[in-house]
């Protein structure tokens, strides 16, 4: 994939990065979150991180990727800078949730996921996905 | 140990009472051989389930915080310690982090109060079950309450993410190389199966949305409970219970595993303490764990 | 709208509230445009007072048929109130806006023959009740003082007949609806919920199942027959002399004289 690297959407990213408490900058690439994530995300934490620090945000922003994390933490546990790749991820999520552009439909979700899943699963699945 | 039963606050959740009964029954049942009470709170909500990772989200710590309010308001009015015991991970997470939080942020504790028109006053000490197991009963006096013989058992611990993670705030134990499971298997004389998926993600909430991938997790991680020689892995999360449990039920991700049972831990401490584990909801667990209780009794206090 | 005299002071037409001639007038904006109302009149009747008719959004006038929840600022103050205009009695810079319909969330059916069980039923009909994020804000908008976010986690729970029992003084004015930021529309959740309890999670009352076998039966008919053929008089008669249990009588004690109707 090319970047150009001279579009920058710098007051997105300052948004971002005002909304998560986070530093993208101080992400030195090393790779520990990507190692470390379960998510099986493409693209992964660390390339997300190199796609806002190159000033790349819509490329972050879409990423479909986004909607795997889990929340586990591992990334955010490993950095060794203490950046939070997760707090990033769903600082772009909420992007397009606060847009009303979710990604679970109640009217069209499973009745039989909603009977029988643990409440805990709804609950925290709802705040990261609708 | 002390003659009065100590009665200690507890929050359950919301899906401790229905989808994961049999965990909180099984708790309450040890805790009156252990000598203390969980007395839930008489009026509590949601916690939410999820601690939000962004700092300007601050309508996630609503619902926390309020849960907060009533015990402290409890603790105050009952003059006791200002803890609140949970069991479910999820709830100890956000519950946790949320008493960091505040405590670390005046000024987002006061905006908070401000907001619920309520005051929070930052007293509260969230606890684990497990934490109180190790911190206040001692994992020695727990041994020492043990009446069935567990050495047939090998029993996997499962720590899962958020029992641990942050570690900045939540403060348990290791999220790397934790120990108070593996500590607590052995106050119950079971074999203790160190693997290395124990800190694996089961794939949380994905499973509302993307539920091969938590068939991929869970499958993953109970492999090499398989290949280290578990027979049964033990949790503190009923979210990994049901992901671990159910996910099992998908015969083509699991095809070259057999059913390998998933207890909650203190249902196991039920059976060590020689409980009737008739109400402990063992049944309604997909991969049926009473014949590998039955293979193991020799006391016959088993459940039918 | 209000016709006034000279130095603006109201003259009272036809059946409208006609207050005492020392009352005090405050002023409230109404649809944007101030009025001059006697200051102890509600909402509703201040409106009325300054010629306002009310087609809808008005109902029983005695605070539980819901009709007319509102919401109200104070001017110079950021907090946004509620109320019904039938109960809430005007203040000084009141600034009104009635909310006589509100769209709300309903489930389309509702099976009370299922197995499922209730909780379930629930979450499968609304499953927007696990997006509350517990700010509260229903609970402070609600002008029956109903813990609406506690019924709400009540339901989130499993425990339907808890939160049926707490949704109970409910009078369906919609407006705690019209605040979540979830977008639940509580009351709907909780009528379905109330309907769910009774019909399914309370005893069955075996007495009352009994009678109305014997009802159905006809068991009742020939009384009716012969109250029927009576005149207005022996009704009358009948009525005065009837025999009536003690209060204190002690139960399975006390028989009426005329037992042949037992």
């Amino acid at each position: 994939m090319l970047i150009n690297p001279v579009e920058k959407d710098q007051k997105h990213i300052s948004d971002l990065e005002l909304a998560t408490g986070e530093t993208i900058s101080d992400c030195y690439q090393c790779g520990k979150c990507t190692a470390g994530c379960p998510a099986s995300m493409d693209p992964a934490p660390s390339v997300l991180i190199q796609f806002l620090k190159l000033g790349q945000f819509e490329l972050a922003k879409n990423a479909e990727s986004i909607w795997s994390c889990m929340a586990c933490l591992t990334c955010s546990e490993r950095c060794p800078k203490n950046v939070s790749p997760a707090a990033i991820i769903e600082g772009l999520k909420n992007l397009h949730l606060r847009d009303m552009d979710p990604r679970v439909n109640l009217e069209t979700m499973s009745r039989d996921l909603l009977a029988h899943s643990p409440q805990m699963a709804i609950i925290s699945g709802f705040r990261k996905f609708i | 140990m002390s003659e009065k039963t100590v009665r200690i606050p507890y929050y359950p959740g919301c899906t401790m009472k229905t989808k994961a009964l049999g965990f909180e029954r099984s708790a309450m049942d040890c805790a009156e051989v252990i000598g203390f009470e969980m007395d839930e709170l008489k009026d509590w909500n949601c916690c939410g389930a999820s601690y939000p990772l962004t700092k300007d989200n601050l309508m996630g710590l609503t619902a926390p915080t309020n849960i907060l309010i009533e015990a402290e308001r409890r603790c105050q009015k009952e003059e006791v310690d200002p803890n609140l015991l949970t069991l479910c991970v999820f709830c100890y997470n956000t519950l946790k982090r949320t008493e960091f939080a505040l405590g670390q942020d005046k000024k987002k504790l006061e905006t908070i109060n401000a907001f619920l028109d309520r005051k929070y006053e930052g007293s509260i000490r969230v606890v684990h079950y497990l934490e109180y197991l190790r911190d206040v009963i001692g994992f020695d006096n727990l041994a020492k309450m043990v009446k069935t013989d567990m050495s047939k058992y090998k029993v996997a611990p499962y720590y899962g993410c958020l029992l641990l993670k942050p570690q900045k705030e939540i403060g348990l134990d290791d999220p790397e190389d934790p120990v108070i499971l593996h500590n607590f298997l052995d106050a119950l004389g079971c074999k203790v199966i160190d693997f290395p998926a124990q800190v694996d993600c089961c794939g949380s909430y994905l499973v509302i949305r993307e539920p091969e991938k938590v068939s991929k997790l869970s499958y993953d991680i109970l492999a090499d409970a398989n290949e280290y020689g578990a027979e049964t892995l033990v949790t503190a999360c009923p979210l990994c219970q049901s992901n671990l449990d159910q996910s099992q039920g998908d015969k083509v991700q699991f095809a070259d595993l057999d059913g390998m049972p998933i207890l909650y831990f203190t249902q196991l401490l039920a059976v060590a303490f020689g409980l009737d584990t008739k109400t402990h909801k063992l049944e309604e667990h997909h991969i049926d764990p009473l014949p590998l209780l039955k293979a193991h009794s020799g006391a016959d206090s088993e459940s039918k | 709208m209000t016709k006034c005299t000279e130095d603006n002071k109201p003259i009272m037409v036809g059946d409208r509230t006609i207050p005492p001639p020392d009352a005090r007038y405050i002023t409230i904006s109404i649809m944007g445009q101030p009025y001059e109302v006697p200051e102890t009149l509600t909402i509703l009747k201040a409106m009325e007072f300054v010629g306002y008719q009310f087609k809808r959004g008005c109902g029983c006038r005695g605070g539980i048929c819901g009709a007319c929840g509102t919401f109200y600022r104070i001017e110079g103050h950021h907090t946004l109130k509620t109320g019904l205009a039938c109960q809430t009695v005007v203040e000084p810079g009141m600034i009104l806006a009635q909310i006589p319909f509100f769209p709300s969330n309903r489930a389309a059916e509702l099976d009370l023959e299922t197995k499922m069980p209730a909780d379930q039923q629930i979450a499968t009909m609304y499953p927007e009740i696990f997006r509350c994020v517990g700010c509260g804000t229903c609970t402070r908008t609600c002008p029956m003082d109903i813990d609406v976010m506690g019924y709400i986690a009540h339901f989130k729970r499993g425990d339907i007949m808890g939160g049926a029992e707490q949704s109970f003084d409910c009078i369906m004015c919609g407006l705690c609806a019209a605040r979540c930021p979830a977008n639940i529309s509580q009351f709907n959740v909780a009528m379905t919920a109330r309907r769910i309890a009774s019909a399914r999670l309370t005893p069955k009352s075996e007495v009352t199942a009994a009678r109305a076998e014997q009802v159905r039966a006809g068991r009742y008919e020939p009384m009716l027959a012969e109250l029927c053929k009576m005149s207005k008089d022996e009704l009358k008669k009948l009525y005065v002399e009837r025999e009536r249990e003690p209060d204190l009588a002690k139960p399975g004690e006390w028989m009426p004289e005329d037992q042949t109707h037992l």
